[in-house]
């Protein structure tokens, strides 16, 4: 059996590992709000065994180190299916301001027919023809005429110029994305290095670093997706993948080897620059919602008053009267009425009489007028119908990225909940452990006051 | 599953958070009676509503186009009897005078033709609004120019045009409410018969009489077809008018089947999902309170 002294010695090692256990513990309660903390514990470990005459005797317990309870898979999961949230995400809000800019609502009968949007001025100025083909003198006819003429007109503009400030903003909001992601590159490169400097000797310890780390590659997965490989000295390797297939390195360990761009369209990265396949990531979700159904609806409007431009000017100047025509402009952001059309110089019809309406009539009949494609107009079906194809294709749009958005955040919700599972603090778990451990410390105390009572028999009393 | 605190509140948070969701949306439907207000609510239908508001529009304008036309076809038939009456009083003259007449009686009769004459003139020249109503679609000009001797008038021409007013009444139904090229003649002509009464009054013309009066006749035929058609016009209007409203009340139903929400299910639902939130809310205090620290010290 080991002297007294011995025995000392390893109460107070054991005192020792139950101080740091209480003290991870403390941590871990303290962390309980940090959403990206993984619970830590001590582990306890022998000090050794030697042979005494009476056998292997231990040499007591001592705490080795502190341990991270992470799953590697999880922890990429995680960041796989934020990466995909914020994508969508990103989409949505697109979609959301595109539908915002483009104005049109739905009123309910009770508040009668509501008078906002593109399509009731395209209603009311085919109408304004019609009112002037049965009053083809009347100066009030005429005049509300020109009036629904401009807020069709400035309508279309209006919505052309907001859903154009969309993919603007879309813009910035990418090229502070791609900035946020080389800042990220630059702290995660640091960061590994730092960890490898660390975990010398014992990988796996520099746990904080982990953690945050962790919470950078996160940051990062929400921005630009990226494949993680550990390297095996604490580092992690960051690559993405081009067009071709081919990985690019972003960062190898403690380096940045290449930092991403936004050319105005594509994501590149690398020299020479290779545009980036993404599949998820907020950048991505931008650039697709700014090429996707943005522009889908702008190039649609822009097809409407394209349309409307051909149509009203062949019937408004059928034998193509240099200045004659209704309206200027090619398309949804140049579309306005001539300049030099007043509510007297309005043609009602051919100019032989002045009840002649057959202008009047012939614009008027527009409105029902069904187009095709591929009989050479710019839009298929009616004006209206048209309108409300890309209104519906808008909205098809939206509620698509709605519903993913949702079931996204279901799915990571789930994933969180595992990891947190496996990383997350418990706060009970957490205070019988407080209570598990005080009880050792106190035990071990207890062995440690007879020791020395022990010792002051042995020193004091013997032989007294 | 290992449960961690965390996980705890984040559903607590996350399962309120829907609800709460739901339950505003669902008090917005019962609030307003409304279903969908944005594109992606309910995109094909909102693709259906904006097209069924636009036939909306379009019938409220056939509806007014129809009462334009109504008006301009009352405003005809109205002109045209007037024209009527005095055609009437002109073959009683004409009859009156068939018969033996000293030649003060004749010419006291000549000056009440010649009155009549004036008087139809004016009324052949009679305008809705400022448009003239008998000259086909020359709406600024006075369709009947008279030639005057001695201020009194000797001939009649039409300046008119050829043209008739339309108005469509619905996407393939056009309609002319006013008079056409013959009527516009014929009034001509009932003028210059006019005239020929008069002047055959004047001079006491018996055979010149017998003509004028004959003349008469057909000219009265022609203005009594004329407005029995401008009755078939009418009718066919407000056969239209009653068409167009049966339509605006079965594109209304349309409309609310698309937007309105049904009230009674939506309520239900509402009071599900307020039911739901309140348990939610009441049992997540209870568990949010708990804690092993309550229970150690």
């Amino acid at each position: 059996m080991a002297g007294l002294f011995a025995t000392l010695n390893s109460t107070v090692k054991a005192i020792t590992a139950h101080s740091a256990a209480l003290e991870t513990t403390g941590k871990n309660l303290a962390n309980v709000n940090n959403t990206s903390y993984a619970r830590q514990r001590v582990i306890y470990g022998d000090r050794g065994t030697i042979a005494t005459p009476t056998g292997a005797e231990s040499l007591g317990l001592e705490a080795l180190g502190v341990q991270q309870l992470r799953d590697q898979l999880l922890d990429l999961q995680v960041a796989r299916e934020i990466s995909i949230t914020s994508g969508y995400e990103a989409e949505q809000k697109g979609y959301q301001r595109a539908q915002a800019a483009l104005g049109q609502s739905i009123e309910s009968t009770t508040t009668g027919t509501s008078d906002s949007g593109i399509g009731a001025a395209l209603d009311n100025f085919f109408n304004s023809f019609q009112s002037l083909a049965g009053s083809p003198t009347s100066d009030g006819v005429r005049e509300t005429l020109l009036q629904n003429a401009t807020i069709l007109t400035d309508r279309l503009q209006l919505a052309d110029q907001r859903l154009q400030q969309v993919q603007d903003d879309l813009d910035t909001q990418i090229t502070t994305d791609v900035s946020t992601v080389n800042d990220l590159l630059n702290t995660i490169a640091e960061l590994n290095e730092q960890i490898s400097r660390f975990e010398v000797n014992a990988a796996g310890t520099a746990v904080d670093l982990r953690d945050q780390r962790q919470a950078r590659l996160e940051e990062l997965a929400a921005k630009l997706p990226v494949t993680v490989k550990d390297l095996g000295d604490g580092t992690l390797q960051l690559s993405a993948k081009d067009t071709s297939g081919v990985s690019v390195m972003l960062v190898n360990g403690a380096t940045v080897d290449n930092t991403v761009s936004f050319d105005g369209t594509q994501i590149t990265a690398g020299t020479p620059a290779a545009t980036l396949n993404l599949a998820s990531g907020s950048i991505q979700g931008s650039l697709k919602a700014k090429t996707g159904a943005v522009q889908t609806l702008r190039d649609n409007l822009d097809a409407l008053a394209g349309q409307l431009i051909t149509s009203v000017n062949a019937a408004y100047n059928p034998s193509s009267v240099a200045g004659g025509n209704f309206f200027n402009g090619t398309e949804a952001g140049s579309i306005a009425v001539v300049g030099t059309i007043t509510s007297a110089s309005l043609k009602a019809g051919d100019g032989s009489a002045s009840g002649n309406n057959s202008i009047a009539l012939a614009i008027a009949g527009l409105a029902s007028k069904t187009f095709s494609i591929s009989g050479g107009a710019a839009i298929d079906g009616t004006f209206v119908g048209f309108y409300s194809k890309s209104v519906a294709s808008i909205g098809q749009s939206l509620s698509a990225a709605n519903s993913r958005v949702e079931d996204q955040n279901n799915i990571e919700e789930l994933v969180r909940k595992q990891r947190d599972g496996v990383s997350g603090v418990s706060m009970d778990e957490e205070l019988a452990d407080l209570l598990k451990f005080q009880r050792a410390f106190q035990a071990s105390s207890r062995v440690f006051n007879v020791v020395d009572e022990l010792l002051d028999t042995v020193v004091n009393r013997l032989g007294a | 599953m290992r449960i961690t605190t965390n996980t705890v509140q984040d559903n607590i948070v996350s399962q309120i958070q829907n609800l709460s969701t739901k339950q505003a949306k669902l008090q917005t439907q019962v609030s307003t009676g409304q279903r969908i207000f944005q594109p992606e609510d309910d995109p094909a239908s909102v693709g259906r509503t904006l097209n069924l508001q636009s036939e909306q529009r379009k019938i409220t304008q056939y509806a007014s186009n129809a009462t334009r036309a109504l008006e301009l076809s009352q405003a005809t038939f109205s002109g045209l009897n007037a024209i009527k009456t005095v055609s009437d009083r002109a073959s009683e003259i004409a009859t009156l005078g068939s018969g033996a007449l000293s030649s003060s009686q004749s010419q006291a009769y000549a000056t009440e033709v010649n009155q009549l004459i004036e008087q139809t003139l004016e009324l052949a020249n009679s305008r809705f609004g400022t448009d003239y109503l008998f000259g086909g679609t020359k709406l600024d000009t006075a369709p009947f120019a008279a030639t005057r001797t001695d201020g009194k008038i000797t001939a009649v021409s039409y300046e008119g045009n050829s043209e008739q007013v339309s108005l469509p009444l619905s996407e393939s139904a056009t309609v002319s409410p006013t008079t056409d090229e013959a009527t516009n003649l014929s009034l001509r002509d009932f003028l210059k018969n006019l005239i020929d009464l008069r002047d055959s009054l004047d001079t006491n013309n018996s055979s010149g009489l017998a003509t004028a009066q004959a003349a008469l006749i057909d000219s009265e035929d022609v203005l009594v077809a004329s407005l029995a058609r401008n009755g078939g016009i009418q009718t066919r209007i407000e056969a239209h008018q009653d068409q167009l409203k049966d339509r605006s009340t079965e594109l209304e139903k349309l409309v609310s089947g698309e937007v309105d929400v049904d009230l009674p299910e939506t309520i239900v639902k509402l009071t599900q999902t307020q039911t739901a939130y309140e348990a939610a809310l009441q049992s997540s205090v209870k568990i949010m309170q708990i804690s092993l620290l309550d229970y150690i010290n």
